[in-house]
């Protein structure tokens, strides 16, 4: 691309003439959108990787799938014939761009002729029509789009430069990273520090920095298992089961308040609690999507599998006075459809309630077929203040709402409006993905379906959800779709081999994600390689390095300080949170909730257990980009903003933990500052601080210690922040200083990273 | 590389890009060129357009006022008084489920008496004495109309272009458009204040959320009382000047960090936290009213001086645009009138009549209306006819999505321009319809911005505030 840039382009009259001279240009050019920091040539154009994502952003709204919009009887999204319209072969002469109309049309300088219409604003690039030209010239060959494709295990990569075994490698994802690093001409990263990568991979799979002891005994540990025992550790302990549930409560948008108008309180915390259990005990991946979807219709279904399927009722629900009861339940039947498609198929299917897939080939119809599963479900649209909405089963003296059965037709809703009944369907899936076969047409069928071996969505999406979670960016980049407008993958072999692995092992999560952490790639050192110019590291081509979502940055902080309460489940608590954000809410004291601190060591649970209200989430979490959970999100923002700094400088979690974290080493170290300094930065950061770190804290600690021996009364409104008890054995304007320097180590940038 | 913190503060990555193609090339962007680049290309450089506003203030009235009571003077609710409507006009919209199983729908006459104002000759409620002396500075727009029913979804669409929670909201969109005018200050302020209505609608985080755009362009609620914002103040109450110590340290190890690791994001993080010291200093600058003077409050009335009032706000408005504040977004609530409306509704006037006069006439004394949008209105208008199919002293008046009055000052939208008619009972527009795409696409395009071309790709689509609607109104804007 930024051969492209240096090109003088005309101000094209574009006559193809001057448009041939530029496919001869552009051919010396790399120019792959999907490629482009790739600096070798591209031979040959792919329609996959090049065409399809110009015809499908360009021209597939007038052109494409959708049956009602199609313009002039012309769809671009297939080759040839079918029934009844005109495919890309009756405007394209394949070989001879210079007599197929396609090109005349996308050329031409009349505004009547030009395509796509000036109109539209959203016109061809340059550079994208001499790619369609060339592409035309080279034969127009029509690819199946990628992800509907059959997975097929991909042999390893010979990485030509090291034979078949290279000394890099430590299990099969190596190979294929490396493969493209060779086709590159690029070296992987050195291997992390050891404590680098224990802090790495204990953040990720716990979601705690690794304790002092346990950096200290894997440091000791010299065994060539050292890293494969310490994963082991971290998969069987109630921490990882935490660190994974708090991922799927955003995918399964999971709250503790009903979301529309007032937001009121619900209790789904039973369901929670069982996505933690079933992490605990390395459930199946498709047992643990089957249960959620389905547990009700399985066999003599438990009490356990029918809690499952409160994934299907985690939705908001309204008890808004003048809603129609009808229109919210087909509000919460689409939320229920579109939340599958995201999280297990990576389609968007919102479009196709009013009209065909404008992209994808999903029309109206197989969106109401897919509705209609979710559709033959007792529950009402609408709920009254203060109660469970039916069907509910008792669990933890309390009511948890769950799926049951109510026989009920579907209907397509013409543009979407919940009483225009039109066509009348049947349970069924899209004909673009593998037929659903003679399973019965409810959830259970469905699950099954999606479970299927054949099926090439299910598992493609779910490594790479997982695979983003441990890198910071998927294979594929967008984890909510894989449709048309997908960028493609990086590594569509490794993420075909992981999805194919991950499947013949039973769908194993403790198989996929040993493999990603024990692997070279994830040991690399993270150090940016600014050479590279790849500042999303999609070349993997450095270890990952991200910004720790907002309920980790609370938990490290309150485990640092020795403050964290470790206690699995039950209900959701409320930690200190900034007077009035409940009554800002503006509900009428009828409805109105407030907000009552907990106390004692429900103050310091982990944030995954704190009380999660739509509509006000808490503030500390929403600076940190925690999203309100009104829908299914797979993909978390790590935004950078002047709100965090305040958060993190004010946060009275924060200015409390760095007190008690003050007291702590205090008493490890009595009168010895730099092994308290040093002792507070590891149980913050992992490792020990350099020289001019130690320098710059312990002289902040000496100006902070003579302003508050000079200031009583700042030593006392500091101790005063919390509830936690002051330790009076101390010097306070000791523990005030070195309160001063933790929350310096709280705020460095380095705290709030995983790297 | 202070300019290019400051830059980094201010606009996101993709307009660095822009930047960096056009003409800042010495920067040192390489490590931000990213796989994706070759669709930043396509990103629209903004504005599109010479812009003619460059600010918004926005006053919601959230609940949904009664543009009968108020602006739409219908002489013919007198005549019809108790008529049912439906044997007057074809029912052609839902009801809501409040309403639609009575057997009758009684017109309702207004209570209060209208009479015709300034050089333009608009019709004006007795209820707002102090916005009557505007009319010729204000265009008023009797036509708008929108699709939902419901407060919840009418909200979000009024905020967002669409009923469903998940999109940016207007504020987001701008401040992602346009990015910041200022250092100190966020781009997209929220502000609320409450009328005392039993039955309030809730405001839900959402309304001034980013959606899919980044964090970064949500609004910024400035609460009342001592802490405007979230975490702005030390619960230690440390001097700013310790805490600057810290904040150096802080600053300092991130340097080294950042030399160490190449991690750029780091950059942006030194740059934030450079932008919290200073909003310590910049906002309770901003809530110091002592440099105000009695003018002041003879123009915006007494209870400007009381925190938390809707007064207070849109004199704490007017300071934001002066600190260049792109988009200030005021919530007052308590205009949901389904029963009981005569005994509500002239307290809801009362408490924004002359706040919302004194505001516009400040910012046009000021120099400031010229390029700021002064928007006022609801989600959605209501009923002419009965909210409990009686016919009664203290009638309430349903929701209705068909019709409804709001009002654009300043920013380009023609001075005392009465824009728009509807029928002789207020059910439907009869001439120049305002659908709210229409509206949104004519403020952005006093902004500078193509309503077509602001757009952010999100799941594979290109969305914009507009959905695939949306026209400008020439009319409006002259």
């Amino acid at each position: 691309m930024h051969c492209f840039s240096q090109l003088v382009i005309p101000r094209m009259s574009t006559s193809r003439a001057v448009l041939l001279v530029l496919v001869v240009a552009l051919a010396e050019c790399c120019l792959s959108p999907a490629h482009a920091s790739e600096p070798q040539r591209i031979e040959r154009l792919s329609f996959n990787r090049d065409i399809r994502p110009i015809l499908s952003d360009k021209c597939f709204a007038c052109h494409g799938p959708d049956a009602a919009a199609r313009e002039a009887g012309l769809r671009l999204d297939t080759s040839d014939d079918g029934a009844g319209f005109q495919g890309g072969y009756s405007v394209i002469e394949p070989g001879d761009a210079e007599a197929s109309e396609l090109v005349e049309r996308i050329t031409s300088d009349d505004p009547d002729i030009v395509m796509p219409p000036p109109e539209v604003k959203h016109p061809l690039s340059n550079d994208e029509k001499a790619m369609l030209a060339r592409w035309i010239e080279q034969g127009a060959e029509y690819q199946a789009h990628w992800s509907y494709m059959p997975i097929t295990k991909p042999d390893l990569p010979e990485n030509a430069l090291s034979g078949a075994s290279d000394a890099w490698s430590r299990n099969a994802i190596d190979r294929f990273v490396l493969a493209k690093l060779i086709a590159q001409g690029i070296e992987p990263a050195p291997e992390a520090s050891r404590v680098m990568w224990l802090r790495r991979v204990t953040q990720d799979l716990t979601g705690l920095p690794p304790t002092v002891e346990a950096i200290d005994a894997f440091e000791a540990d010299d065994s060539p298992d050292a890293y494969e025992k310490v994963v082991d550790q971290l998969l069987a302990s109630d921490d990882y089961a935490e660190r994974m549930a708090l991922v799927w409560l955003d995918n399964a948008r999971y709250a503790d308040s009903n979301g529309f108008q007032f937001d009121n309180a619900r209790k789904m915390w039973p369901w929670r609690d069982w996505v933690i259990a079933a992490f605990k005990q390395n459930m199946p991946y498709d047992q643990f999507i089957t249960e959620q979807l389905a547990g009700d219709l399985l066999p003599n279904a438990t009490d356990d599998q029918r809690v499952a399927t409160g994934f299907n009722r985690n939705h908001p629900t309204t008890i808004e006075g003048g809603t129609i009861d009808e229109e919210y339940r087909v509000m919460n039947i689409n939320d229920r459809t579109t939340t599958a498609g995201t999280l297990l198929l990576g389609l968007t299917l919102e479009c196709c309630r009013c009209h065909d897939h404008k992209y994808d080939p999903i029309a109206t119809r197989e969106y109401y077929q897919l509705f209609a599963f979710f559709n033959t479900s007792a529950d009402p649209g609408k709920g009254e203040q203060g109660k469970s909405i039916a069907p509910f089963i008792e669990r933890d003296s309390g009511e948890v709402m769950v799926m049951q059965e109510k026989p009920r037709k579907s209907f397509v809703l013409t543009g979407g409006q919940f009483d225009q009944h039109g066509e009348l369907v049947e349970p069924g899936t899209p004909g673009v993905l593998p037929a659903f076969g003679n399973r019965p047409r409810n959830r259970l069928g469905l699950a099954q379906w999606l479970l299927d071996k054949e099926h090439p969505l299910t598992a493609r999406v779910t490594v790479n959800r997982f695979w983003q979670q441990f890198f910071g960016i998927g294979l594929v980049k967008t984890p909510d779709n894989f449709g048309f407008q997908a960028e493609l993958p990086s590594h569509p072999e490794l993420l075909d081999y992981l999805a194919a692995d991950f499947r013949e092992h039973d769908w194993n999560l403790h198989h996929l994600i040993k493999q990603i952490v024990l692997s070279a790639t994830y040991r690399q050192d993270s150090t940016h390689r600014l050479e590279l110019a790849d500042p999303e590291n999609r070349l993997l081509a450095r270890g990952p390095s991200f910004r720790i979502p907002a309920e980790l940055i609370r938990d490290q902080a309150l485990l640092a300080s020795g403050l964290l309460t470790k206690q699995v489940g039950g209900p959701s608590v409320f930690p200190y949170q900034p007077a009035g954000i409940w009554e800002d809410l503006n509900a009428p004291a009828s409805h109105a909730e407030t907000y009552t601190q907990s106390t004692g060591a429900d103050l310091y649970r982990k944030s995954l257990y704190t009380y999660w209200r739509r509509a006000a989430t808490h503030p500390a979490m929403t600076v940190f980009d925690a999203p309100s959970r009104d829908v299914c999100t797979v993909r978390r923002e790590t935004t950078n903003t002047p709100l965090q700094a305040l958060a993190l400088l004010h946060g009275p979690t924060y200015v409390e933990s760095s007190r008690k974290l003050a007291e702590l080493v205090i008493e490890a170290a009595p009168g010895d500052e730099p092994s308290q300094i040093t002792l507070a930065f590891r149980r913050t950061l992992s490792r020990k601080p350099t020289e001019s770190e130690q320098s710059l804290l312990a002289r902040l600690y000496r100006q902070r210690l003579q302003s508050y021996r000079a200031n009583p009364t700042a030593t006392d409104k500091l101790l005063a922040v919390g509830e936690s008890a002051v330790n009076e054995s101390l010097d306070a304007n000791a523990v005030a200083a070195m309160a001063d320097v933790a929350l310096t180590i709280f705020n460095l940038s380095e705290t709030v990273t995983r790297k | 590389m202070d300019e290019l913190n400051h830059l980094c503060n201010c606009i996101d990555r993709r307009r660095m890009l822009q930047l960096g193609a056009a003409g800042l090339g010495g920067m040192a962007l390489a490590g931000m060129q990213a796989a994706g680049a070759a669709s930043d290309a396509e990103q629209p450089v903004l504005p599109h357009h010479q812009a003619k506003a460059k600010r918004v203030i926005y006053l919601f009235q959230s609940g949904a006022p009664s543009q009968v009571d108020l602006f739409d003077y219908k002489p013919a609710l007198a005549r019809h008084h108790g008529e049912d409507i439906f044997s007057l006009v074809p029912q052609t919209r839902r009801l809501t489920g409040f309403n639609d199983t009575h057997k009758t729908h009684p017109i309702i006459n207004t209570q209060y008496k209208f009479a015709r104002h300034g050089e333009n000759g608009a019709w004006v409620s007795e209820l707002l004495p102090c916005m009557s002396q505007i009319t010729d500075d204000v265009c008023t727009i009797r036509s708008v109309s929108t699709t939902p029913v419901n407060h919840d979804p009418a909200l979000t669409f009024m905020q967002t272009g669409h009923g469903l929670p998940g999109r940016p909201s207007l504020g987001s969109w701008m401040s992602y458009g346009l990015g910041s005018m200022n250092r100190n200050l966020p781009d997209f302020v929220v502000l609320v204040s409450r009328g005392d209505l039993g039955n309030m609608q809730p405001l839900n985080n959402r309304l001034w959320g980013s959606g899919f755009l980044s964090g970064r362009y949500a609004g910024v609620r400035l609460r009342s009382g001592e802490a405007p914002v979230l975490y702005l103040r030390d619960p230690a109450e440390k001097p700013i000047t310790d805490e600057r110590l810290i904040l150096d340290v802080i600053k300092q190890l991130n340097e080294e960090e950042l030399a160490r690791s190449g991690d750029r994001a780091i950059e942006t993080r030194i740059a934030q936290y450079e932008m919290a010291y200073r909003m310590q200093t910049a906002i309770p600058g901003l809530t110091d009213l002592s440099d105000e003077t009695e003018s002041t409050y003879r123009l915006y009335g007494d209870d400007a001086r009381t925190p938390g009032t809707y007064a207070y706000n849109c004199l704490m408005a007017r300071r934001l645009a002066e600190h260049d504040v792109r988009f200030v977004q005021l919530y007052h609530s308590g205009w949901d009138h389904h029963f009981s409306l005569p005994a509500h509704l002239p307290k809801r006037c009362k408490e924004t009549d002359q706040a919302t006069a004194g505001l516009i006439t400040d910012l046009k004394q000021r120099g400031l209306l010229d390029d700021t949008i002064v928007l006022w209105g609801g989600e959605f208008g209501r009923t002419t006819f009965s909210q409990d199919g009686k016919v009664r002293q203290d009638y309430g008046r349903d929701h209705h999505a068909g019709c409804f009055t709001m009002l654009a000052a300043g920013g380009g939208f023609v001075p005392g321009l009465i824009h728009g008619e509807t029928d002789d009972f207020c059910y439907s527009v009869t001439k120049d319809e305002v659908p709210v795409h229409d509206l949104h696409a004519t403020i952005l395009h006093q902004l500078g911005i193509d309503h077509e071309r602001l757009t952010f790709k999100h799941q594979g689509r290109n969305y914009r505030l507009t959905d695939v609607y949306g026209r400008v109104v020439e009319e409006l804007i002259g």
